[in-house]
């Protein structure tokens, strides 16, 4: 665990400062740097930020279409070959459309693939066929994989270099698009296996990874208005996990809560939940993520607010658990009653 | 108005001429877009005259009894073009049409991607390449159980990238399911662009062909290519698909045939333009 208080510049409050496309520039800056690295694409380049490589080296970058099972297999090819290869689609489709491919080509194989899973979890507005709510789960279970869930633009800046300076596989899960921008990219550094803490409290500590990490922050300092004090662990390397981490910050507290943009089964909320149990650590627990449901095709504050992963309802939630409340997520749920116009993909829409 | 009052089935077929309905069928589709600010229009235009036909005039459903056992089975393998499922639904009066004014709104019924979630739609068709295996399980079901039903399925060009549809279309053929028919919307176009730039397809019909499949190919933006291709399905023991000639955005001057429009903005700029350049009768309005 590292100690991170000096390197988030975000305090929680009035909406984070957004960065766009930080991947655009990342992956085209690895290629400059690097000449085994190759693209591949499955009927999307611009939408997976990855046009600037395509433009720069045409000649590493393939668009093989709509075809994500054949696109690991490639991959797997190529690496075999001696390429450094980044396979890019949305989360949903690159980890389970493509499971078998990945488990017996790329894990079990053990080759030098990076898989690039965009849109996670509530960031798919495109309905369940299109959210990834299972990839973590997936790849945890996959030997030989290595997963880090970015939560800002300087983890996503950083995290084609630290996947290419990993030799094997690698699932990085990123949000495309906007990002918001926690971490200060002087002071902080990401790396495989290391955990953050970037608040410091004494009432509830919040384990977190991804987009939840700025929503943890928000909630934190809501929680701070009525005088509960917070701990924030954040966690990219979701696998390997930082044990000694966790382990600390469940000492520092009288409640545990992790954050999941994903089911609550298989995710980060179990990691932690197991680091516990392994350790014969016992602390209050509880798993606040999507529990156990599909959702539907509409905006990410939408699906926020039914799955109760506002952070207000992070707070509220949090705040019953102190209290003693059985599963708590479930009362700050907000029933979808009243249709909000303007949902769906309103993103601009070009190749 | 609550979701549940609007999902209400209710009204009829009204008899107009085809022509008529597949104008109305795109107003429809270009009120969706004009509602959500976006929308997969394009797909819409380009396959309302298949669309229609089925809808209007080919499939065996009654609009007051949309679940009814012994409907012809409609599979929408390609979700994306459920906007124009939509239209033609609240053309059926399965679902109200003010309905559509929620067109992948949060929350709505009308998800952008179709999903079975949505009333009237058999199977959610978000990840691509499923809807044919899907429609196997139908057919198969329907030969078992000597079903009189036919399957529908409708797919996108692109679509057929995915390997899933090949070992379906093995399938569907050493089966012998002549009770199954496979429509494509072949407009050449993905979201990246045109097919042939990223993974050719061609020879599409032979490639059908040696498969053991009955092909049809054929003008898809034509009516009467349209219905006469479905009204002759061979019943020889094999599979058919009609390969249908479309263009996406067909029609609208800044729409037609573009690449860049997978899914595009609608302005009500867009929307004006649209409407003037449809021709037929403009003057009964959507809704």
């Amino acid at each position: 665990m590292k100690k991170a208080f000096d390197a988030v510049i975000y305090n929680g409050q009035n909406g984070a400062e957004v960065k766009e496309r930080v991947y655009t520039q990342a992956i085209k800056s690895l290629g400059e740097k690097y000449p085994d690295v190759v693209c591949l694409t499955a009927d999307m380049t611009y939408l997976l930020e990855v046009n600037a490589f395509r433009d720069r080296f045409p000649e590493r970058a393939f668009d093989l279409g709509v075809a994500e099972q054949n696109m690991i297999g490639v991959a797997s090819g190529m690496a075999q070959a001696g390429e450094v290869v980044f396979a890019h689609t949305f989360g949903c489709f690159i980890t389970r459309r493509a499971m078998d491919q990945i488990v017996n080509a790329i894990a079990y194989a053990n080759k030098n693939v990076k898989m690039i899973g965009m849109m996670p979890g509530i960031a798919s507005d495109g309905g369940p066929s299109h959210m990834a709510i299972d990839d973590i789960s997936l790849m945890r279970s996959t030997p030989n994989m290595t997963i880090l869930d970015l939560g800002d633009s300087t983890e996503t800046g950083q995290a084609a270099e630290v996947a290419y300076q990993h030799e094997g596989p690698v699932y990085l899960r990123m949000r495309r698009g906007k990002q918001h921008h926690l971490f200060d990219s002087d002071k902080y550094k990401l790396e495989i296996g290391e955990s953050y803490w970037i608040r410091e409290g004494t009432d509830i500590s919040i384990v977190t990874s991804g987009i939840m990490t700025s929503r943890a922050l928000e909630a934190a300092s809501l929680l701070e208005k009525q005088g509960i004090s917070t701990n924030i662990l954040h966690v990219p390397s979701i696998k390997p996990i930082d044990t000694e981490g966790i382990l600390e910050v469940a000492s520092r507290c009288k409640a545990l809560i992790t954050l999941d943009n994903h089911n609550v089964i298989g995710g980060l909320g179990t990691a932690v939940g197991e680091v516990l149990l392994e350790n014969n650590f016992s602390v209050p627990f509880y798993k606040i993520g999507i529990q156990d449901k599909f959702g539907k095709a509409s905006s990410e504050s939408y699906l926020a607010k039914i799955y109760g992963l506002e952070p207000e309802q992070i707070a509220q939630t949090a705040k019953a658990f102190l209290d003693g409340k059985k599963n708590p997520q479930e009362s700050v749920l907000i029933e979808p009653q009243l249709i909000v116009q303007g949902g769906g993909w309103q993103e601009e829409w070009k190749n | 108005m609550s979701i549940d009052t609007l999902l209400t089935p209710g009204g009829s077929l009204e008899k107009f001429p085809l022509e008529d309905l597949v104008i109305k069928l795109k107003k429809s589709v270009f009120e969706m877009g004009r509602a959500a600010g976006g929308g997969y229009i394009g797909q819409g235009l380009g396959s309302a005259e298949m669309i229609a036909a089925l809808f209007f005039k080919k499939l065996r459903l009654d609009p007051s009894d949309p679940t009814n056992p012994d409907r012809d089975r409609f599979l929408l393998s390609t979700g994306h073009y459920a906007i124009s499922i939509y239209a033609a639904m609240a053309e059926l009066g399965i679902i109200d049409r003010k309905l559509l004014e929620y067109y992948s709104a949060d929350g709505s019924p009308l998800e952008m991607i179709g999903s079975e979630t949505t009333p009237g739609l058999e199977i959610g068709g978000g990840s691509l390449g499923q809807g044919l295996s899907r429609g196997i399980g139908h057919a198969l079901a329907a030969k078992l159980r000597n079903h009189t039903w036919k399957t529908y399925v409708y797919m996108s060009d692109g679509e057929m990238q995915e390997g899933q549809v090949w070992e379906a279309a093995l399938v569907a053929a050493h089966q012998q399911l002549d009770n199954l028919v496979l429509i494509i919307d072949n407009n050449g176009m993905q979201v990246e662009g045109r097919i042939n730039k990223i993974t050719s397809l061609d020879p599409l019909a032979e490639k059908w062909e040696s498969f053991g499949w009955n092909v049809k190919e054929i003008d898809g933006n034509n009516l009467s290519e349209v219905m006469n291709a479905l009204d002759t399905i061979p019943e020889n023991n094999k599979p058919t698909i009609i390969i249908s000639h479309t263009v996406m955005g067909n029609g609208i001057s800044f729409l037609h045939d573009r690449e860049d429009a997978h899914y595009v903005k609608w302005s009500e700029e867009n929307h004006a333009k649209a409407l003037s350049e449809l021709g037929g009768n403009n003057n009964e309005k959507s809704f």
